[in-house]
This record gives C-alpha cells, structure tokens and sequence, in this order.
C-alpha cells in the first residue's frame, strides 16, 4: 500500500531531428542531448497517508507521477509499488469513441486485470457512481455529453478500490457536482486506507488534504515533509519571486514617471488562509442553516511579513455566481490589515436574507491596492441554506411589501 | 522468492491474455461500427480478392501450375498463397499504425504496449481461418487430399504467426519512432506481394532466380503451405530457411521493440 522511490533520476534523450536516433542507433555514437526531468528522488509514501506534490510547472511533478504510474520507467532507482494502483492522469484516455459504455466499462477493467466475478462487482460499481441509465450504457460513448463522460470515466478509473491512487491536477474538470462527487470518492477512498498521491497547484488543497507534501523544483526534491512547512516555504518562494519582479517593475515605473510622486515600495505581502468558520445557534459549521437565522462567518489569516492586506470573501452559487461579497477594504475606514502573525475577522449577518439553496464560500486575501490576489480558496465549505417559514422563493429575500392599488 | 516471482509472471501473463483477448473483442467490435455488412466483411475481403486474381490470371492470362493435375490447379495454388499472404498483409498493414495510434494513451496508462501489435496479429486470423477453410475444401473437392502432410499445416500457421507479430513488432516501433516506415511500408507491401509467388507458382521464374526466393520468408512460408497442402514439389532448403525466418523476425521484432520500449511513455 505504498510507493517508494529509491534514487530516482529521468533523463529524456531529446533528437534535434528524428534521423539522430537513426544513426545513433546503427552507428552507436551519441546524437542527443540530455534533458534531466527529475534527479535523486528518494522519499516513500507511506500507508494510507495522503501526499502532495507541488511546485511551478515543468518542475517535474507529472514525471514523478508518471514514473509513480509506471507509464514511464525511470531512468536510474527503482519504484516499489505495493497494492493495487489506479492512475487518474487522464480520464478517459482508454475509451473508445465506438465502443458502448459498458463494453468501455469492461475494457477499463480488463485493463486493470479484473476478471469474473470481480469485473461484475467493477461494472456495477461504475454504473452505480456514473448515475447513467442503462439505456445511455449501450449507446457509443461518442454520443455522451463531455460531462456524462467525464463521470462514466472517473467512475470506471477509481472503481477497482485501489489501495494507491494517484491524481493529476488535470481531473479538476466537469461540473461542481461532479467534482464534488469525485472529491468526495477520493476523500472516500482515503478514509478507508488508501494511500493518495497528488499534485496540485491549489494550495489549500493541499493543505486541507495532505499529510505530507513535497515540492518539486527544478527536477529535484527542495523541500519534503509536513504539509504546512513545505508549502509555507513554496508559497515565501513564491513571493519572493513575486517581490523580485515587483521590485524590477517599480524600478522600471520609477525611472519613467520620475516627477509623478510615488508611493513608498511597499514590501510584499505573504498571507495565507487559515480556515473559515460558519456559526449559527446551531454550533459550528453547521450543514444546514435556515433562512433568517443570524450567522457569522469567522476567517483566519496568517500573515508572515509586514506587509498590509485585504480579506475578501463572498457567498457563491454553485454555478459560481456570487451572490454577495464584501472585502476589509469596503469597511467604512477601509483601514487595511497589518502586522506579522494570526489575523481574525469576523463578519456578522443578522437574519441571513438566503432562500433555498446550496451555496459556498470563497476567500481571498489581496494586497493593499486590492488587485493583486495573495491567497484564495474558491468554492469551499458548502451550506445548505433552508427556507422553511416563507413561501416566497429565489436566492434571496428582498424587502417588499405588497401594495393595495384602487 | 523465485517461487513468488514465478507465481507474479504467471498473473501476469493471465493478466496478459484477459487484456488482449477485450482488446480482441474491441477490435472486432469496433472495426465495422456503423458498415451495414458488418463482420460479413471479413470474409468478402478475402473471396473478393480471390475472384479477382482467379479470373485476371487464372482465367484470361491462364497461369497453370505444372504438377498439379486438376481442373483447378491455378486456383488450388492461388488459394494456398492467399492464405499465407491475406492474414500476413491485413495483419501488418494494421499493425505498423498500431503504437502511433495509441501514443497519447500510453502516456497515461500503464500497460504491456506488445498488446497492440498483437492485437493487429489477432484481428487477422478470421482472414486467416477463412481462406484455409477455403483452401482445405477446395482441395478435398479437386481430390488433392486429405494427406498426411496436412498434419503440419497447424505447425505452419503458428510459424507464420510468430513470423507475422514479430515483424509488427518492429514495424510499429519502428513507425512510433520514425513515421516515415508508415509510408514505406504502404508501398513496400505491394512489390512484396509480386515477389511472392502467390499469383504465378515458383516454376514459371527462371530456375536461376530460384535460391533468390529464400531470402523473402513469406515466400519461403508460401512455397511450405503450397507444398503441404497441395503435395506440389518443395525447393531445396526452403524449409530449413523458413524456420531460420521464424526465430529471426520473432526473436528480432521481440528484442527491437523491447530495446525500444523506454521511449514509448516520453517522446518529447
């Protein structure tokens, strides 16, 4: 149930043209050059844990995914994997476009060598979270709707109970339902024992998922332990890369507005959101909350330089139509925050004016000017919203009154 | 521990046959989606090109085949080429495609990629089942047999087929890494046939040109089914140069794609 990367190095022999590796191969000399992708990997990802991999692009974070799916085989070390793999680099990749959904279904089981009774139980299970009718199943999934692939291939990929799992970054696709759905088999998954591997660039993922983390930079492991340290030393390098160019633009603005008074070059700010708590009379973080009740909504920031900022947060609709926002820099002061170490605000709404619904959260932290974003968690902590009292139906309550006309 | 890696290759090798024999089904199933004819094709595919040849050589330019005294001699001897030719053509015409099509999702899957080539191998055995069945009835129908050297016809279909898959083993390779053997081989495929003797018997060449023969293993093959199914005379050494072909282009394809393999998962 775990994968161990014992000296991992992947170097790819790249041809300027396709006749180099021709003659390499009939002459024996050597025609490529050698671009290092990933070098001395060596880290295990142990039982049931759930690992992320983060870091910028082309830093090699699919290789070692890759290499961790056995698509490609590494170069020098060895992986070892233990249990049963599944692999979401790409859903849907094994489909054919002819083929009916359940004859799909089937391959996609064969593919990962189940066989008799437990390709039943694989079958079943696809169709059961697929939530496509039987009548859809023996159509040519080239006649499926994007989502309702994207769901029947998700489904077929996690559905042989894989006692590893590994998640590209790519799968945030499809619909909120489904991915809330698949994030919620993935959770599912975990629950039960299985081990997670993944990379992501969305950070509070990372954090609210993972364990551990590493951070992939430049093909070789920079930093790798407890999830925060290693992505609160990718987010300051991050910012320091940021505040490097940032530094180099004002520069380049200074020398053109000489005469224009500038502001003082602010230092730039590293914040990151911390957690974001619903409370109602109910306790908190309820799952449901009834209209007009009154409910606050407290978030934690951490801040880790001197630099000032801005808590943005917003109510959104699944379909990420927001249907109220509001920012530290709409208060009346419009003072913004400041000063290294924990930030709470708190946000009070009496009698919250939401009808039924499902709706969510996003934050965002920006910088003094309110532009630049530095942190944000979009579409997190769903709520059910109930409106039991009233007939009047929408999103919201607007106050009206009904008027006797003569 | 030797036990636990044997019992491992044991299930994998299981595991292999499961995946190719859907892969098979797949194929099949997928192949004439949306003909009206459907799997009837495969068998108006080969008769078709059968009558073609029969009628073109056979009939107008009268090719006769010397020792074999019936009234059908040339189509016996048509017959028994096809059979070797039809499987090995469909197989390899499929099969050199067969990696490059498949390229992203070997990327993203884990799988044996010998799958594929072996795939294209088994799709053309209902070719393969078809024109024997073809050529054994005929034969008992023109009372050329049944003979005793029929008994190594069975030898003779599992010699062309690890000739045929190791040759798309490296032909596919070969085409992932380098697109131009799609085109080659496109043309190659139609001069091959001709220096096959397939639509002419080998007597028709001039005794010279004869040895030049063994060095095309589908002919050498050819000449074999002709030789034991029809009882027509076998050119010296044809046999001992036919199994040399086998363990070349089957133990050759094998270690060239192997060799190969790495770059499947990463062209840049």
């Amino acid at each position: 149930m775990t994968i161990r990367f014992e000296g991992i190095e992947k170097t790819y022999m790249v041809y300027e043209r396709p006749q180099d590796r021709l003659w390499e191969w009939l002459s024996g000399r050597q025609r490529h050059r050698v671009h290092v992708a990933l070098t001395g990997v060596d880290f295990e990802v142990r039982s049931g844990e759930t690992f992320g991999l983060i870091g910028e692009n082309g830093a090699g974070k699919s290789t070692l995914l890759k290499i961790a799916a056995g698509t490609i085989r590494p170069t020098r070390g060895q992986v070892h994997r233990q249990g049963r793999v599944a692999a979401l680099l790409e859903l849907g990749a094994g489909f054919h476009p002819e083929e009916a959904g359940q004859d799909n279904i089937r391959f996609m089981a064969a593919l990962h060598g189940v066989q008799g009774d437990a390709m039943d139980e694989f079958v079943a299970r696809t169709v059961e979270f697929s939530e496509l009718s039987s009548e859809a199943l023996a159509r040519p999934v080239k006649t499926y709707s994007s989502g309702m692939f994207m769901r029947l291939a998700f489904a077929a990929a996690t559905a042989i109970d894989p006692d590893v799992l590994i998640v590209d970054e790519a799968l945030s696709v499809g619909d909120l339902h489904f991915q809330k759905k698949s994030l919620n088999r993935i959770l599912g998954l975990r629950e039960r024992g299985t081990t997670v591997l993944f990379c992501s660039h969305n950070l509070y993922q990372v954090r609210s998922l993972c364990q551990r983390a590493a951070w992939v930079h430049g093909g070789r492991i920079q930093s790798l332990g407890a999830t925060e340290d290693v992505v609160t030393a990718y987010e300051s390098h991050e910012r320091r890369r940021y505040a490097h160019l940032r530094v180099e633009s004002d520069t380049e603005s200074h020398r053109e507005a000489d005469a224009r008074p500038t502001a003082a070059p602010t230092t730039a700010a590293l914040v990151k959101i911390g957690k974001l708590t619903v409370e109602t009379a109910d306790g908190l973080n309820p799952a449901q909350v009834d209209s007009f009740q009154d409910m606050a909504v407290e978030i934690e920031v951490e801040s880790y330089t001197e630099g000032a900022f801005h808590v943005l947060f917003a109510i959104v609709r699944p379909d990420k139509d927001n249907v109220f926002g509001t920012s530290t820099q709409f208060r009346a002061q419009g003072e913004p925050l400041q000063g290294v170490g924990e930030h709470t605000v708190r946000v009070q709404f009496s009698r919250l004016p939401l009808l039924s619904g499902e709706y969510l959260w996003s934050i965002y932290v920006l910088d003094d000017t309110g532009i630049q974003v530095l942190d944000m968690a979009e579409l997190i902590q769903p709520f059910t919203v109930l409106n039991q009292k009233h007939r009047e139906f929408g999103i919201a309550w607007l106050e009206h009154e009904w008027v006797r006309v003569e | 521990m030797i036990e636990k890696e044997s019992m491992a290759s044991h299930q994998g090798a299981r595991q292999w046959v499961v995946l190719w024999r859907y892969w098979m089904v797949r194929e099949f199933k997928t192949r004439y989606a949306g003909s009206v004819l459907g799997l009837a094709w495969a068998f108006v595919q080969p008769v078709a090109t059968l009558a073609i040849f029969y009628v073109l050589f056979g009939r107008l330019l009268a090719v006769r085949v010397p020792g074999l005294e019936t009234d059908q001699g040339y189509l016996l001897h048509l017959l028994a080429g096809l059979a070797v030719w039809l499987p090995f053509s469909d197989a390899i015409g499929r099969g050199v495609g067969s990696l490059a099509a498949y390229e992203d999702f070997l990327r993203k899957q884990p799988m044996p990629a010998e799958i594929l080539p072996a795939v294209s191998v088994g799709g053309s055995l209902p070719v393969l089942g078809v024109a024997y069945v073809l050529l054994l009835t005929m034969s008992v129908a023109q009372e050329v047999g049944p003979t005793a050297a029929w008994l190594w016809l069975p030898l003779l279909i599992v010699a062309q087929l690890i000739l045929t898959l190791g040759l798309a083993l490296f032909l596919s390779m070969a085409h992932f890494l380098w697109r131009d053997v799609g085109s080659a081989v496109a043309f190659a495929m139609q001069l091959w046939f001709y220096l096959t003797p397939v639509v002419y018997p080998l007597s028709q060449v001039p005794e010279r040109f004869h040895s030049w023969y063994l060095l095309n293993p589908i002919a050498c093959l050819a000449m074999v089914v002709q030789g034991c199914a029809l009882g027509l005379p076998m050119m010296a050494g044809v046999i001992p140069a036919l199994m040399l072909w086998v363990i070349v282009l089957g133990g050759g394809g094998w270690w060239f794609f192997r060799s190969m393999k790495s770059s499947l998962g990463e062209a840049l």
